[in-house]
C-alpha cells in the first residue's frame, strides 16, 4: 500500500532517528570521489484536457553544480496522436494560478481522447532523441466534499468517492484554497493507490488547515500508472538521499532516451465554503 | 588445581564422571575431559557427564568448561566414577585468565569443527563499552569474518553474508530482532548471558534456516544451591538478576531484568517545559528486558528447564499535529527436557515458542494510522547423541517450526472509513539431521553430516538436501590443517532496506516465486598452538557462493505493503576472503589481533543494470586488535582498536529540478548512477576500558569504567549533499557531507554480586 501518509509517517520516523544522530554526531563537507556524471534529458509534461500543451525540458547536471537547474533550448518537441501530431516551441510559458514555469509550449486548446495512444518525440541539438507515449485514464468522479471543525476552528476537508474494483488505480487529492494565485502553502496533497480499499467507498481527509470563509476546491487526479511511478520514485529519491535507513531509488520513467514524464492528467473537481 | 583419586591403570581403561560446579552443583554440559598426551578428549553431555575410553595406560586428564578454572584429575583405581567440581574463574585473582574449555588454544587447533569462534560473558564484561552497557554482540564484532552494521551498532554480517543470514538461537528459540534502540544495543543482557557461540563455516547439522551464520547463546542457569543476586547501575541501564534455590539441589529460579531510563529525563524536561510556546516535546523512548530460568534437577538421568524472554522497545512523540506511538519487541520460552539413557546415549527435547511484533499507532488531523508485522513460531526440537566408541560418535535428530506471520497489518480510521487489512501467512519448517564423528586415525577426524530441509508455505513444498563435511589432519600435536564444506538454506527473508536494524523490518516467507535462498561454502584453514599453549594462531580461506539471492527492486515500498512478495528481485551473491588470527590465552596480559582480507558481491538482473554490485558491508581490510591487562588483584585495563575500509554507498551523481503539476516547491532530486558506487573513508576507532574492582568481605563489587572512541575519530555513518543557501534563503549549491555519530563517549557502570 503506497500511503503517502504512510510514506509522511516513515519520512518522520527516519527524521527523528536522524534528528538524533545530528544531535550527537556531527558534519563535515568531504570530496566525493564519484564516476563522471552524465547529463541527461529530463522532460515533465502533463497533458491535459482543455489545456494548452506545455511541459519543462531541462538537462540533469552534476549534484555539486552551483546552477539550480539547466534548461535545454532548441530542441524539436512533438505530441502524436491517433496520426496527428503538434511541435511545441521553444518559448516560455507561465501557470499563473500554480505558478509554473514552461519552456516549450503550443498555445492549442488541447481536448483529450480516450482510447487514443499519445506519443512524444524530442530532440536536443546534440542529437539526443527522447520518445515515450501515454493514454488517458477515465475520471472518478468525487461523491461527496465535507468538512468538520476542531477546537480552534480550524476546518478539515473530506472527500469521499468510490474506487472502481476492476483496475488497479492511483490517486491523488488535492485540495486548495481558491485563490486568484495558489501557493504550495495553500494546497493540501496526498498521494495513494487502491490497494486498502479497492472497490469501495473511502474517504481521505486534509489537515485542519481552512478557516470559515474559504472557498475550498477539492480535486480527486486520476494518475496513470507511470505518472504514479515517476512520482513514487522521484519521492523516494529524494527521501534516500544519503539516509542510511533509505532504500536505493532510481527515477522510474516511462521516458527513453532520458528520464521524467509524458502523461496525460485527468481529474474530477468539486467546491465548497466552509461556513 | 589437583584432586588425587589415587589409580595406577594398567591398561586400557573408560573413565566416567560427571562435572559440576563446587558451589552450586550445576551440572555443566559440553565441559571438556581431554587426556593431554593421547590427545583424545569428548565433552560433558546434557545431564553433565562424560565417557572416554583410551587404549593406553593414562595418569591424569583435565577437565576444562568456560568460567571456570582448569582442573586436573589423576587416575585413580578406586573410582570408577569421578565426581568432578570445578572452580569458577573469578574466584581466581591472580591473573585475568578467561578460557572456555573449547577455546583452549590445543582444544581449538585438535577441533574437527573450523570457523567457530566462542565469546564468554566473563571476557566480554572486562572489554570497553559503549555507554558502559556490555554487548557481547559488539565483541563478536571484534573476531575476524564478523562485522558490524555500522557505527555503534550491533547487528553483524559474517563472511560476506547480509544480517539476514544469521541463524541467531536463545536456548533453541531463534531471535528474529536481535536488537534493541534501532540497532544500537542487542537484546542479550549481559548477566542473562552465559557465552556464544559463533559457526562461520562447516555448520553442524543439527543447524538450518540461515546462509552465512549460527550464532547459539546459552542463558545463564540457576544455582540451586544459594541465593545470589547480581547487577549494575550504568548511565544508560541498570539491571538485576536474582537466583532463588527453591529445592536445594534440585530446583532454582533465575530472574534478570534491564530497564534503560532516558525516557525519565526527557519526560521531567517535556513537563517542565510545557507551557513555553516555542517548545516541541523531546520523543520518550526507553527498552526493558526480562530473563527467566528454572532449572529442575529430578534424579541423576532427567533434568527439566525452563528459559523464557521478553523485552520491548518504547517510542512516543507528540506534536502539534502528529502523534506516533512505536512498540516492539522479541519473546521466546523454551521447555527443554535431557535425558540420559546410559554413559554413552543422551537426548534432549525441546519445545519452544518464539515471536517478534512491532506496532506503530500514529494519528494525522482527522487521520488514525495504525501499522504492524509479527512472526511468531512454536517449535519442537529433539536431538540424540551417541558415543559408539572411541573413534565414532553420531548425532542425530529432528526439529519442526510452525511460523505464522502477519506482514503489513494495517488500519486506517476516518469519517466514513475504517479499514483493517494484512497478510496472514502459515507456514512449516521441518529439519532431519544425522552426524558422524570419526577419528579415522590420529591423525585424521572426518566429520561428515547431512540435513534434509522441507519448508511448506500455501501448497507449496521446498526439500532440499544439505551436505556437510569438515576433515582435520593433524601435522603435530600443535599444528591442524581443517577444511570443510557447508550447504545452507534458508527460506525466510528479512524485508530491509537498512544496513541497521529497524524495528519495521519483517521476515517474509518462501513461497511459490519466492525461491529459498542457498549458499555453498568451502573453507580451508590452519591452526597452530604457539609457546607452549598461550598462543592461539589460525589463517582461514574461504570461498562463499549464494543463489536465490534476495534484495528489493529499485524504489520498493517495504513499508506496510500487504503486496510485499511483488517487491522481491532474485540474483546471485558469491564472497571470498581470508582471516588471520592470533590470540593469547594466558597470561597477565591476554587479547587477540585479527585481520580480514575479504570481498563480497551480489548481481541483480534488475538491479545495477545487472551489473555486480558490492553489498554496503562489504569492506576490503578488517583490523581487530583487543588487549586486556590485569594490572593488580583489583585493577583490570582493556583496550580495543579496530580499523575496516569504508561501506559502500549509493551517492547520487547528478540532480534536476522536479517542477511537478500541481503547486509544489520546485525540488532538487537526486539522479542514482549505480548501486554502491561510493565507498566511504575508512572507519577506526580505539576504546579503552578499566574495571576497578572495590574492597568488600561481603559481596563482590566492581566499577567499570569505559572510554567510547577515545581520540573522538569521526568515522562515518552517512553521506548526503547538504544544500548551501544564500542570505535570501535560496539554495545555491549542494556540497557532499559526512555524518559521523558518536564522538568520545565516557561511561562508568557500578556492578556488584553478592
Amino acid at each position: 500500500m503506497l500511503l503517502n501518509s504512510e510514506k509522511k509517517m516513515k519520512l518522520q520516523i527516519s527524521i527523528i532517528i536522524l534528528t538524533v544522530s545530528f544531535l550527537i554526531g556531527c558534519r563535515k563537507e568531504i570530496k566525493l570521489n564519484l564516476p563522471v556524471y552524465e547529463p541527461k534529458m529530463v522532460l515533465e509534461f502533463y497533458l491535459e484536457n482543455n489545456k494548452t500543451l506545455n511541459c519543462l525540458l531541462q538537462e540533469s547536471i552534476n549534484y555539486t553544480d552551483t546552477s539550480r537547474f539547466k534548461l535545454i533550448d532548441n530542441a524539436l518537441v512533438i505530441l502524436s496522436y491517433n496520426g496527428l501530431s503538434d511541435t511545441l516551441f521553444n518559448t516560455f510559458y507561465f501557470d499563473p494560478k500554480f505558478q509554473k514555469v514552461y519552456n516549450y509550449h503550443n498555445p492549442k486548446i488541447f481536448q483529450l481522447q480516450p482510447n487514443i495512444e499519445y506519443q512524444i518525440y524530442v530532440k536536443d541539438s546534440k542529437g539526443r532523441v527522447m520518445t515515450g507515449k501515454t493514454k488517458l485514464n477515465n475520471v472518478v468522479p468525487i461523491d461527496t466534499l465535507v468538512y468538520n471543525y476542531d477546537a480552534s476552528n480550524k476546518a478539515a476537508v473530506g472527500l469521499i468517492f468510490r474506487d472502481a474494483r476492476a483496475t488497479k488505480n492511483y490517486y491523488r487529492i488535492v485540495a486548495y484554497k481558491d485563490v486568484p494565485i495558489v501557493n504550495e502553502g495553500d494546497v493540501w496533497d496526498i498521494t495513494f493507490n487502491d490497494n486498502l480499499f479497492n472497490g469501495e467507498q473511502f474517504s481521505f481527509y486534509t489537515g485542519y488547515a481552512f478557516n470559515p470563509g474559504d472557498t475550498v476546491t477539492g480535486r480527486l487526479y486520476h494518475l496513470t500508472e507511470e505518472h504514479n511511478s515517476f512520482t513514487e520514485s522521484v519521492n523516494n529519491a529524494q527521501a534516500s538521499n544519503g539516509n542510511p535507513f533509505g532504500q536505493p531509488a532510481n527515477i522510474i520513467t516511462n521516458l527513453t532516451g532520458g528520464i521524467g514524464v509524458f502523461t496525460t492528467l485527468i481529474y474530477s473537481e468539486k467546491k465548497l465554503i466552509i461556513k | 588445581m589437583v584432586m588425587s583419586f589415587f589409580l595406577h591403570a594398567q591398561k586400557a581403561i573408560t573413565l566416567k564422571g560427571k562435572v559440576f560446579d563446587k558451589s552450586t552443583k550445576e551440572t555443566l554440559v559440553g565441559a571438556t575431559v581431554f587426556i593431554q598426551e593421547k590427545k583424545v578428549g569428548t565433552t560433558t553431555n546434557a545431564l553433565g557427564e562424560f565417557e572416554i575410553t583410551t587404549s593406553e595406560n593414562v595418569a591424569r586428564f583435565k577437565v576444562a568448561y568456560i568460567g571456570y578454572r582448569d582442573t586436573i584429575i589423576v587416575v585413580s583405581n578406586n573410582s570408577s566414577y569421578y565426581s568432578i567440581a570445578l572452580v569458577p574463574a573469578y574466584k581466581s585473582l591472580n591473573e585475568v585468565q578467561v578460557i572456555s574449555s573449547k577455546d583452549d588454544p590445543k582444544e581449538k587447533v585438535n577441533d574437527v569443527q573450523m570457523g567457530v569462534d566462542r565469546i564468554s560473558m566473563a571476557e566480554a564484561k572486562l572489554l570497553p563499552a559503549i555507554l558502559g552497557e556490555v554487548d557481547i554482540l559488539k565483541v563478536l564484532q571484534l573476531k575476524p569474518g564478523v562485522k558490524s552494521g555500522g557505527e555503534g551498532t550491533a547487528g553483524f554480517f559474517v563472511r560476506g553474508g547480509s544480517n539476514d543470514q544469521n541463524l541467531i538461537l536463545v536456548e533453541h528459540a531463534p531471535v528474529y530482532n536481535p536488537s534493541h534502540l534501532f540497532g544500537f544495543f542487542s537484546v542479550f543482557n549481559s548477566d542473562a548471558i552465559n557465552n556464544v557461540t559463533l559457526y562461520k563455516s562447516g555448520f553442524p547439522s543439527q543447524y538450518g534456516g540461515r546462509l552465512s551464520s549460527v550464532l547459539d547463546v546459552e542463558m545463564n542457569k540457576g544455582q540451586a544451591d544459594s541465593i545470589a543476586v547480581q547487577g549494575g547501575i550504568g548511565l544508560l541501564a541498570s539491571r538485576l538478576t536474582i537466583n532463588l534455590p527453591i529445592i536445594k539441589r534440585k530446583l532454582s529460579i533465575l530472574v534478570s531484568g534491564r530497564r534503560t531510563y532516558a525516557d525519565l529525563i526527557t519526560n521531567s524536561l517535556n513537563k517542565l517545559n510545557k507551557n513555553k510556546p516555542d517548545f516541541t516535546p523531546i520523543p520518550a523512548y526507553y527498552f526493558y528486558d526480562f530473563n527467566s530460568a528454572v532449572d529442575y534437577q529430578i534424579n541423576d538421568k532427567n533434568k527439566l528447564s525452563l528459559n523464557g524472554y521478553f523485552g520491548n522497545d518504547f517510542f512516543r512523540f507528540k506534536g502539534d499535529n502528529f502523534s506516533a506511538n512505536l512498540l516492539w519487541g522479541n519473546r521466546s520460552a523454551t521447555l527443554e527436557w535431557k535425558h540420559r539413557f546410559n554413559s554413552r546415549m543422551n537426548v534432549s527435547t525441546a519445545y519452544f515458542t518464539s515471536g517478534y511484533l512491532y506496532r506503530i499507532n500514529t494519528s494525522f488531523s482527522e487521520i488514525s494510522l495504525s501499522l504492524g508485522s509479527r512472526i511468531w513460531d512454536q517449535g519442537l526440537v529433539n536431538n540424540w547423541s551417541y558415543y559408539v566408541n572411541e573413534k565414532h560418535t553420531l548425532k542425530f535428530g529432528v526439529s519442526g517450526i510452525y511460523h505464522r506471520f502477519t506482514v503489513g497489518e494495517y488500519g486506517i480510521s476516518a469519517e466514513f472509513t475504517d479499514i483493517k487489512d494484512g497478510q496472514k501467512i502459515e507456514a512449516g519448517e521441518f529439519g532431519a539431521y544425522v552426524s558422524h564423528t570419526w577419528k579415522i586415525n590420529k591423525r585424521v577426524e572426518l566429520l561428515s553430516g547431512l540435513r534434509n530441509s522441507t519448508f511448506n508455505n500455501r501448497n507449496k513444498t521446498f526439500n532440499n538436501l544439505e551436505p556437510r563435511l569438515a576433515l582435520k589432519t593433524s601435522i603435530n600435536s600443535n599444528s591442524t590443517i581443517k577444511a570443510s564444506y557447508a550447504r545452507m538454506y534458508q527460506y525466510l527473508h528479512l524485508v530491509s532496506s537498512s544496513a541497521a536494524s529497524l524495528p519495521t523490518d519483517v521476515w517474509y516467507p518462501s513461497e511459490e516465486g519466492i525461491q529459498p535462498q542457498r549458499s555453498d561454502q568451502v573453507s580451508l584453514g590452519f591452526h597452530q598452538a604457539i609457546s607452549e599453549n598461550k598462543y592461539f594462531a589460525s589463517i582461514e580461506g574461504y570461498y562463499k557462493w549464494i543463489n536465490n539471492a534476495i534484495d528489493f527492486r529499485d524504489g520498493a515500498q517495504l513499508f506496510a505493503n500487504p503486496n510485499l512478495n511483488k517487491e522481491f528481485v532474485f540474483g546471485k551473491g558469491w564472497a571470498y576472503g581470508l582471516e588471520t588470527y592470533i590470540e593469547k590465552k594466558k597470561g597477565k596480559t591476554t587479547g587477540w589481533i585479527g585481520y580480514t582480507l575479504s570481498w563480497s558481491w551480489r548481481q541483480f538482473d534488475k538491479i545495477n543494470f545487472g551489473e555486480p554490485f558490492h553489498p554496503r558491508f562489504d569492506r576490503r581490510h578488517d583490523i581487530s586488535i583487543v588487549i586486556m591487562h590485569k594490572l593488580t588483584k583489583r585493577l583490570s585495563l582493556s583496550g580495543t582498536w579496530v580499523y575496516s575500509t569504508g561501506n559502500y554507498a549509493t551517492i547520487a551523481g547528478g540532480r534536476f529540478a522536479f517542477q511537478d503539476a500541481l503547486p509544489d516547491q520546485i525540488s532538487a532530486t537526486p539522479d542514482y548512477l549505480k548501486r554502491n558506487d561510493f565507498q566511504m573513508p575508512p572507519t577506526h576507532r580505539m576504546d579503552l576500558g578499566l574495571v576497578w574492582k572495590l574492597r568488600s568481605k561481603k559481596y563482590e563489587s566492581d566499577i567499570t569504567f569505559s572510554l567510547y572512541n577515545a581520540y573522538s575519530r569521526r568515522n562515518p555513518f552517512f553521506v548526503f549533499y547538504e544544500e548551501v543557501k544564500n542570505d535570501a534563503g535560496q539554495t545555491v549549491q549542494f556540497k557532499p557531507t559526512l555524518v559521523s555519530l558518536f564522538p568520545i563517549l565516557p561511561a562508568a557502570t557500578y556492578n556488584f554480586k553478592f
